[in-house]
């Protein structure tokens, strides 16, 4: 999301999760559900190709992770991984990395900007906002199944 | 820019709807048509339909007037459609009446739908330089609409702006009441 431009929109999204989770610092920060972390963004599934097995940590036991991105944090990549990944047209982004603990359909989250690993239990986005409800639409969905 | 915006707030009005406690639609549109001084005719549907229909359980706007012209009360039907018509044009004195209503009852919702308007209206005209700033500019209440000052920003584009942020307010209000569809999104003016 354009950061000078769409306040409105973090707006709505801030607004969604304070009706799902009530206070969003305690929710995010407190409980550590949301993190700053570096990340390595590749710009589509075509650029892995050329990153050899780094392109596993992109992978979700197997298959394409959830949402529309593909980020992993940079710390699972060796520094050779990390140049092949830059120079595969992948960035070093400070990303806001969240649990992800059940899955969040694509149908009802057709929400642009992040990337989960449901095997891993985790997600990053680039915007806080977009992060946060994706981080409680899935722990919403995790507490419906206890 | 614009498909990505409608993207999000496709996104936004799914997640709301997962969300939101179910809304009694058949109270929302009692209680606007009663703000709309058509209180007397909901009751007298109302009424009819469980002296005719007591079989029937009414759990919606559309099953109340399906069962009006099936026991014969095709009058008070096109009546309640005509009013309901009339709420989702939001243009009249009584709809604004209704409106208000829907807005004191679903607070949340109403904060959503000045979000919505605001967003439409720049995908439909092109960016703000300060969006919050609409935000600010725009007000409803008992009286209705205003837009202040900021919605001059798009010159001879403003009035466009406006009549797409008021309809698109009234079209995310409605739906969260349970009154309407989902809101179209509006296609940008570049467009054309």
């Amino acid at each position: 999301m354009d950061q000078e431009h769409d306040g409105i929109l973090r707006v709505m999204l801030r607004a969604i999760a304070a009706k799902m989770v009530g206070d969003i610092d305690e929710f995010a920060f407190e409980r550590k559900r949301i993190r700053r972390s570096v990340a390595l963004q590749m710009p589509d599934r075509e650029s892995l190709k050329s990153i050899g097995e780094a392109a596993e940590c992109f992978s979700d036991n197997g298959n394409a992770p959830d949402g529309d991105l593909l980020i992993q944090a940079a710390r699972r990549f060796s520094k050779e991984q990390l140049t092949a990944g830059i120079n595969a047209g992948g960035k070093l982004i400070s990303a806001y990395e969240f649990d992800y603990p059940a899955r969040v359909l694509r149908e009802d989250m057709n929400m642009p900007g992040w990337c989960a690993y449901r095997t891993d239990r985790i997600g990053f986005a680039t915007c806080f906002e977009i992060a946060l409800v994706v981080c409680a639409v899935s722990v919403r969905e995790s507490e419906q199944w206890k | 820019m614009n498909s990505h915006k409608v993207q999000m707030l496709r996104s936004i009005n799914q997640i709301e709807s997962t969300i939101r406690p179910p809304v009694n639609s058949l109270s929302m549109f009692i209680a606007a048509l009663t703000a709309m001084g058509s209180g007397e005719t909901v009751q007298r549907a109302l009424y009819r339909v469980e002296r005719h229909a007591p079989e029937y359980v009414i759990k919606d706007v559309e099953q109340l007037l399906d069962v009006l012209y099936e026991i014969g009360e095709g009058v008070i039907a096109m009546k309640l459609q005509r009013r309901l018509a009339e709420l989702r044009e939001g243009e009249s004195a009584d709809a604004i009446a209704g409106l208000w209503e829907l807005v004191d009852l679903l607070p949340h919702d109403a904060y959503m739908s000045f979000s919505f308007a605001v967003e439409s209206a720049q995908i439909r005209c092109g960016e703000h330089p300060d969006p919050q700033e609409l935000l600010r500019d725009l007000d409803f209440d008992r009286e209705g609409f205003r837009f202040g000052p900021a919605w001059q920003f798009w010159g001879e584009h403003s009035p466009e702006a406006i009549k797409t942020a008021r309809e698109a307010f009234v079209a995310h209000l409605l739906h969260a009441a349970g009154l309407a569809d989902e809101p179209d999104y509006p296609e940008s003016l570049a467009d054309y």
